[in-house]
């Protein structure tokens, strides 16, 4: 017997070392073994894996030292968002527009004219999708995740560098993906509708063993984007198409109660059509033809998460980025050896390291405190001519603090200090106080300060169209665009009601606000021509308020609205007024335009309203009605005032062990509006989805 | 009738088994299945509650080092900890056993294949009633509690649906025979529910199931109620659970509460010794307040009293 016991033992040891050796491969092919015995003591005494970490507890609303919105994923699902720019029109505050040759932009507060939204920070488990080339912005068309691998998104209203980075200059999104632990066997799905919508999915997930889980996806998405707005030319035959490919795995392995490991990569590429035609002939533009834009982004990210007591854990997180996009053409008007152009070009790579610790050092502080550091690369033929691959590095320490020491008061207390390596220095400090009058209602005080830089290209950039002219050149000198915010804030959280409400008044001071393309009228040593700079020519003052209101009066009904009142307004800084007032600046021909590009680009009044409803017989019913304002993107564009619903209605199925669902997703019940610019008509698309489960 | 008969009868093969040992005082003979941890706390335990008592406790050995048989021999009462060292002992030797720190259904699989052996067991297993006053104890609002049953627990369905009726507690048991079925079983149960009881199944204790039910419940912001100290540390927001201090009292007293000159009947018994676990941190996330753990147990404690 007892040489049996000790086979067993001799038995079930070699085959852990064959999980070491082999490693997940093998542990994929076992995955689905059967349970195994446990002995009586592994039941009631063994250690279990620490799942609580102290970084991983949510940290109560009512505690957080900013307006947070989250969206869950029962509100992702039932939104019918097939883009994830969709989502944030349920934020009070936040814009967005269908996206087509111009791809999608997420802002917060307006200042919307940069292509790749770079003042709200944008996570995915804790990395950040902001790309050197990307403008140091987030490309919406190369959204790494699919909608239904998201747990949550805790999007932060207000600015929080201390704890996000400076891209979390005016807000953050923070999205967390679902843990492979709770994504079981097979999940295929498809939409298919009008304009070309034309969706495939596969998701899959299994354990790895006893002590580890995996998920992939795969997943294409396509449609033909928007039509254009007839004008007095015939038809241009000139369609939008849009196609999008997602390979995403995360891997996570618990290697022992007190050590988790996770592995992320994925990839992402998306095909749009972009160009230009002539408004006289109906043309493509030799100067803009229409071209297919090809962009892609891969990654690989590791993380190691230590729990070291009950009260502190541990993180190392390490992230490789490769971003690419090719639209390149030859323009045969240019001067010989300039004719191959390709402006989205070429590539920029990233690697970051952060180190986080979170602890209590006492049982009502809690400290979160950190540092990392990233190396960023970007090359581009074109906008970076003869300047190869340019390097830049940014290392940032970072705390943050609550403390709450009587029931009835929080403080939350944060600073970071970044240092950059094209930029220099810079210190953000943020503090806030909350008083919870009793638990029900909660009123916060909060005040920051954040820094954000421009783009490496905004620094370096040297687009010639010939030796001695230039269409874009970097400007060396650029200061960072300074934030100064105040806000108050108030939460009812009244759960014998089913109610919440959220509501923030809040006053923020956008200091030296860059716009890209200004000609400042002074012509640089060595080019006969005028040349494009970034230059911070306005100082912003934002102000206004949002409210959030979520009630479930029955058991089967959930109704939120969100309001946002934004009034924006704009003042030259003095070296803004210098170009305003000297006739060969385009900021002197052009000061109305730009005037209304900051104070329009906000609308003044958005709503939305989201209502959900159970119905008899299974349905599910959701409906999204939105109003926003008018308002512009961009220097040359505007768009009015539209109103937009949207209405899913799903049916989740169940036959035997086999689940599924059957939906069908109506957007724009309107019809024909505008959201980005006049030019691109927003219409009624509508699709059928079917997912099945096994 | 069957069962009843043949309790009757090893009953009688262990009072005949006893006859012969001075009055009110053993041979106590301790085997356990491995080294150190929960054995060796067990048995320090034992060792000291036992004090300058009637019963003399000799070191049995263990599975992994050997088993000092000789001892086994002249034992009055073999003590078993943990299944290993009980199925071992009952192979081998006839004197009659208690086992510990074994499961419920550890102690159903041992009657099955020694069914006329004379042995009795302390379970870890907590009593139903014992589990559904710590869940109203700790939230008493909560009353839609989901139960997860494994394959080993599900015996205790009817059990526990007896007691609901009698505390007002609304069950939505959920059966799980599979690793690949936990996840969906939980969505339903979650949905459903304000709070979940996870039993102490070997499906439900690995760490893959652990940290699926716990991060889970956070999905759907529930708390999690579990049996053991180190599912609280892991992440569930309370449990009543028996360490091996706990079980060695146990045995103590219910070697008190012998006639003299007799031994156990071959009987199954819960713990009457127990502790509570608490996890404030969680508590605090899922934004509840609760009672501290010492005061949790104290009620519990002046529940049970008779």
């Amino acid at each position: 017997m007892q040489g049996e016991f000790r086979a067993l033992r001799g038995a079930l040891r070699a085959r852990a070392a064959a999980f070491a050796l082999l490693g997940p491969a093998a542990a994929l092919a076992l995955g689905a073994a059967a349970v195994p015995v446990r002995a009586s003591e592994d039941l009631f005494f063994s250690e279990l894996p620490i799942v609580a970490s102290i970084s991983r507890l949510p940290q109560r609303q009512a505690d957080a030292p900013s307006a947070v919105t989250v969206i869950d994923r029962v509100t992702i699902r039932a939104s019918g968002a097939r883009t994830l720019n969709d989502l944030f029109r349920l934020v009070p505050g936040f814009q967005t527009f269908a996206g087509s040759d111009a791809a999608a932009r997420v802002t917060y507060h307006g200042v919307t004219d940069e292509d790749y939204s770079p003042r709200v920070q944008v996570l995915v488990d804790g990395r950040s999708l902001h790309s050197p080339l990307f403008q140091n912005g987030m490309n919406w068309s190369l959204v790494p995740v699919a909608l239904e691998d998201i747990e949550r998104i805790e999007v932060v209203r207000g600015s929080n560098t201390t704890s996000y980075g400076s891209n979390a200059f005016l807000g953050v999104i923070n999205i967390i993906t679902v843990d492979p632990e709770l994504v079981r066997g097979v999940s295929v799905s498809a939409n298919a509708g009008n304009q070309g919508v034309r969706d495939f999915a596969l998701r899959t997930g299994r354990p790895l063993g006893e002590r580890g889980s995996f998920r992939l996806t795969v997943q294409q998405n396509a449609d033909d984007g928007l039509d254009e707005r007839s004008s007095t030319l015939s038809d241009h035959d000139w369609r939008d198409r849009n196609r999008s490919r997602l390979l995403d795995l995360r891997v996570a392995w618990q290697s022992d109660v007190r050590d988790l490991l996770e592995l992320h990569l994925g990839r992402v590429e998306s095909r749009r059509l972009t160009g230009r035609l002539d408004e006289d002939t109906g043309r493509p533009r030799a100067s803009d033809p229409l071209r297919d834009l090809d962009e892609a982004s891969s990654w690989l990210q590791l993380r190691w998460l230590r729990t070291l007591s009950g009260t502190s854990d541990f993180s190392l997180r390490y992230t490789y980025s490769v971003d690419e996009a090719d639209s390149g053409f030859v323009d045969p008007t240019r001067t010989a050896g300039f004719r191959s152009v390709d402006e989205a070009g070429d590539r920029g790579t990233r690697h970051e390291i952060e180190a986080v610790n979170t602890f209590l050092p006492f049982s009502r502080t809690r400290v979160v405190w950190g540092a990392s550091w990233r190396s960023d690369a970007l090359r581009s033929k074109t906008m970076l001519r003869d300047r190869g691959s340019v390097q830049r590095d940014v290392g940032r320490v970072f705390a943050n603090g609550e403390w709450k020491p009587v029931e009835w008061f929080t403080a939350n207390l944060g600073a970071s200090h970044e240092y950059d390596s094209i930029v220099g220095a810079h210190f953000a400090p943020r503090a806030s106080l909350a008083v919870h009058l009793n638990p029900e209602n909660t009123v916060r005080l909060g005040a920051a300060r954040a820094w954000r830089t421009a783009a490496t290209l905004h620094y370096r950039a040297n687009h010639l169209l010939s030796p001695t002219r230039a269409e874009w050149v970097g400007n060396p000198d650029l200061p960072a665009e300074r934030l100064d915010s105040l806000e108050l804030g108030y939460l009812g959280d009244w759960r014998d009601w089913r109610m919440s409400l959220e509501l923030r008044v809040f006053d923020e001071r956008l200091n030296d606000r860059m716009i890209a393309r200004i000609r400042t009228g002074e012509q640089p040593a060595g080019l006969d021509n005028l040349p494009y700079t970034v230059q911070p020519v306005q100082d912003l003052r934002i102000r206004g308020h949002e409210l959030h209101w979520k009630w479930q009066p029955f058991e089967g009904t959930r109704i939120a609205l969100g309001h946002a009142d934004t009034r924006i307004r704009s003042r030259n800084t003095r070296l803004g007024q210098r170009l305003a007032d000297n006739p060969g600046s385009n900021f002197f021909t052009s000061q109305p335009r730009y005037v209304a590009l900051a104070e329009r680009s906000s609308p003044h009044r958005a709503t939305s309203l989201m209502w959900r409803q159970r119905l008899p017989w299974g349905l599910e019913l959701a409906v999204m009605h939105y109003r926003v304002g008018r308002m512009k993107w961009t220097r040359n564009t505007e768009v009015e005032a539209y109103r937009r619903t949207d209405l899913r209605i799903a049916r989740p199925f169940a036959v035997a062990s086999q689940r599924g669902e059957l939906a069908y997703t109506v957007q724009s019940l309107e019809g024909r509006h505008a959201e980005q610019r006049m030019q691109r008509i927003v219409d009624r698309r509508h699709w059928v989805s079917l997912r099945l489960d096994f | 009738m069957r069962e009843l008969l043949r309790t009757c009868l090893l009953g009688v093969l262990l009072v005949f088994s006893a006859i012969g040992t001075p009055a009110g005082a053993l041979d106590l003979a301790l085997v356990v299945s491995g080294k150190g941890g929960a054995y060796e706390r067990f048995a320090q335990s034992l060792r000291a509650s036992l004090g300058a008592g009637p019963h003399r406790l000799y070191d049995g050995g263990n599975l992994e080092e050997g088993v000092a048989e000789d001892v086994v021999r002249r034992a009055d009462l073999v003590l078993a900890g943990g299944f290993p060292a009980a199925e071992a002992m009952l192979g081998r030797s006839s004197r009659p056993l208690m086992a510990v720190l074994i499961s419920r259904s550890q102690y159903r699989a041992l009657r099955r294949s020694h069914p006329d052996a004379p042995f009795a067991a302390i379970v870890l297993d907590q009593p139903p009633a014992r589990q559904l006053a710590l869940v109203h104890a700790v939230l008493p609002e909560r009353n839609r509690l989901g139960v997860l049953y494994g394959p080993d627990t599900r015996d205790q369905e009817r059990e526990f649906v007896a007691l609901s009726g009698k505390s007002g507690m609304e069950l939505l048991g959920q059966q799980v025979s599979t690793p690949l079925e936990l996840t969906q079983a939980l969505e339903r149960t979650l949905e459903a529910s304000d709070a979940l009881l996870a039993l102490a199944d070997p499906l439900l204790s690995t760490p893959t199931a652990a940290r699926s039910i716990l991060l889970s419940s956070y999905r759907y912001r529930r708390p999690v109620f579990a049996w053991s100290r180190a599912f609280v540390d892991a992440g569930a927001l309370a449990a009543v659970y028996s360490g091996p201090g706990d079980i060695a009292r146990d045995v103590v007293d219910w070697l008190a509460a012998l006639p003299a000159g007799r031994l156990p009947e071959p009987q199954m018994r819960m713990p009457r010794h127990f502790g509570v676990a608490l996890n404030s941190q969680v508590a605090r996330a899922l934004n509840l307040r609760v009672e501290d753990a010492a005061s949790v147990l104290r009620r519990l404690q002046v529940e049970e009293r008779p």
